[in-house]
Formats: C-alpha cells, sequence, structure tokens
C-alpha cells in the first residue's frame, strides 16, 4: 500500500518535472513546479513528516510560488510569451545530464547495497516507529528548534528581516522617488 | 517490496538532475529560478529521508527535518530576491531574457540613448 503510494508520488513528481523541463510557456512551467512541490509534501506525508508537509505547502506552494507568478506576471506583457532555447543549449544539456544523472542514481544505489546489511525497512513506512510516535514529533521538533538549533532559527529570522527590506530596496520602479528628509543647512554631521 | 531510502534518493536524484536540466535549458530568468527550487527541494527530501530511514539498529532522527525546514525558509528568502533582481533586471531591459543581460553596462547605453 505505502509502495503503491510511493510509486504514485514518484510518477506525479516525475509528470511535474518534465512539465517543468519541456514546456515552453512559463506559466505552465511554474505549474510543473505547483505539481511537483504538492508530490514532494505527498512524500513527505508517507514518511510521517506531516509538519513538513504542511511547511512545504504553506510556504512552498502557498508562498513562493505565488511571488513567482507575480513576477512572471509584472515581468511579461503576455504571460503566455515563450522564450526559446537554443537547439545548442539542448545538446549540450543532453550531454552534461546523461553524464550526472546516471553517475548519481549509480552511486545512490551502490551506497544502499553496500550500507544494507539487514534491509534498511522504514520504520515509519510500515508504521509509526514505537521510538518515535508521531504525536510527539512536534513538539520534538520544536525542541530542537529552540534548543539545539538555536543559533541557526535566530539567524534564519534575521536572514528574512534583510531579505524582505532588500527585495522591496530592489524591486523598486523607474519611477521610485526616495523620500528623503531635507538635510540641514550644514550638511552631515552639524549638531 | 518495501521503499527504502534507495527508492527516495534515486527519487530526489531525478528531481535534482530536472532542476539542472531546467537551468542550462531556458533562457527565461524566472524558469531558472523555477530550476533552482527544484533542486533546493530535492535536498530537503533527501534530508527527511536521512532522518527518517536510519541505519539499522538505530532510532530515527528528527534533525533532518529541522534541516529541511531551514532549507524551505531560505528558498522561500531567495526566491524574493531573486524576484527582486529580475524586477529590477525588468525595468532595465524590458525582458526577462537572461541572454540580454550579458553586458551589465548594456542598461546605461539603453538609458542614454
Amino acid at each position: 500500500m505505502t509502495a503503491l503510494a510511493f510509486y504514485f508520488l514518484a510518477g506525479v513528481t516525475l509528470a511535474s518535472v518534465g512539465c517543468v523541463v519541456f514546456c515552453k510557456s512559463i506559466v505552465r512551467v511554474c505549474m510543473g513546479l505547483l505539481g511537483a512541490l504538492l508530490a514532494v509534501a505527498g512524500l513527505f506525508l508517507l514518511m510521517n513528516a506531516e509538519l513538513l508537509a504542511a511547511i512545504q505547502i504553506l510556504i512552498y506552494a502557498g508562498g513562493t510560488l505565488i511571488l513567482i507568478i507575480f513576477g512572471v506576471m509584472l515581468s511579461r506583457d503576455s504571460p503566455m510569451h515563450r522564450i526559446p532555447s537554443h537547439k545548442s543549449d539542448f545538446r549540450w544539456a543532453i550531454i552534461i545530464c546523461g553524464i550526472i544523472l546516471p553517475a548519481l542514481i549509480l552511486s545512490v544505489v551502490m551506497l544502499g547495497k553496500s550500507s544494507e546489511s539487514p534491509p534498511t525497512v522504514a520504520p515509519g513506512l510500515i508504521a509509526p516507529s514505537p521510538a518515535l510516535p508521531s504525536e510527539q514529533d512536534n513538539r520534538t521538533i520544536g525542541k530542537l528548534l529552540v534548543v539545539d538549533y538555536l543559533v541557526a532559527f535566530e539567524l534564519a529570522g534575521v536572514l528574512l528581516l534583510v531579505v524582505m527590506i532588500g527585495a522591496a530596496y530592489l524591486a523598486r520602479g523607474p519611477n521610485f522617488k526616495s523620500i528623503k528628509t531635507p538635510a540641514p543647512a550644514g550638511g552631515r554631521g552639524s549638531p | 517490496m518495501t521503499i527504502g531510502l534507495t527508492h527516495v534518493l534515486v527519487l530526489s536524484c531525478v528531481l535534482a538532475v530536472g532542476g539542472i536540466l531546467t537551468i542550462l535549458l531556458k533562457r527565461n530568468a524566472i524558469g531558472i529560478l523555477v530550476g533552482v527550487e527544484l533542486i533546493l527541494n530535492a535536498a530537503a527530501l533527501n534530508f527527511v529521508a536521512a532522518g527518517r530511514f536510519p541505519p539499522a539498529g538505530r532510532p530515527p532522527v528528527l534533525d533532518g527535518d529541522v534541516a529541511a525546514m531551514f532549507l524551505i525558509f531560505i528558498a522561500a528568502a531567495e526566491a524574493a530576491v531573486a524576484l527582486a533582481v529580475f524586477l529590477s533586471f525588468y525595468n532595465n531591459h524590458s525582458s526577462v531574457d537572461v541572454e540580454s543581460g550579458s553586458l551589465l553596462k548594456e542598461s546605461q547605453a539603453n538609458a542614454t540613448d
């Protein structure tokens, strides 16, 4: 049952990635990204990471993707406008990915074969692990966030603040008039 | 057949290579950003899978979930900054085609024309 769900979600992911890679219209690319994000959220659910699945849907699919679609709408006369890619781009991309993909998959499979003396059965996928009851996950994650990863958590908050100010500054329009208080007569530094 | 760590890792390999392919193929800057998001999502999937499928004899840990959470935060920040840069670029070049941005001076030349 979980295997069936996994293969279904994997198929949705592959179809969405194919849509992202091969569609020319940028709107379809965004919809393909939405499909891939939702499928990955489903995989998180399958691995019993409910909180992360919710965060993925809320922040990624609900926030980041909307931001990207706003970018599409603000930067186009027609959202269906296409920028074609070169044929030579296509050939190089196929060559590069034809090398990377088999290498990655081969290394992952070899790693799996070498490391699993007993097969690594997912405790989460079969049944909730007794060592880690599902309802305690959120509590544990909260403790990890504010105890073990406190510095990273605070830095993430500072990063988001800086990004908000920086993005608002960068995205100002060409007719943006900076609001300056009139300089005092004596220039800077005068009392 | 049970689903193990290897299955999830192979899927995230495909996701990451799809992202690389998107970055290489798209000339639209927003398309390139979408490719980056795919790669970051593959990384988040790897983090969660590595935490949830521990080596034999050990309990699963939730550090991977926390790492994936930080990754999602940073991806959101990165998308916001990238889109702000694209809007600024669009204001100068009237296009988000990355090939029109090969020269940084072009925008000044256009402005003086």
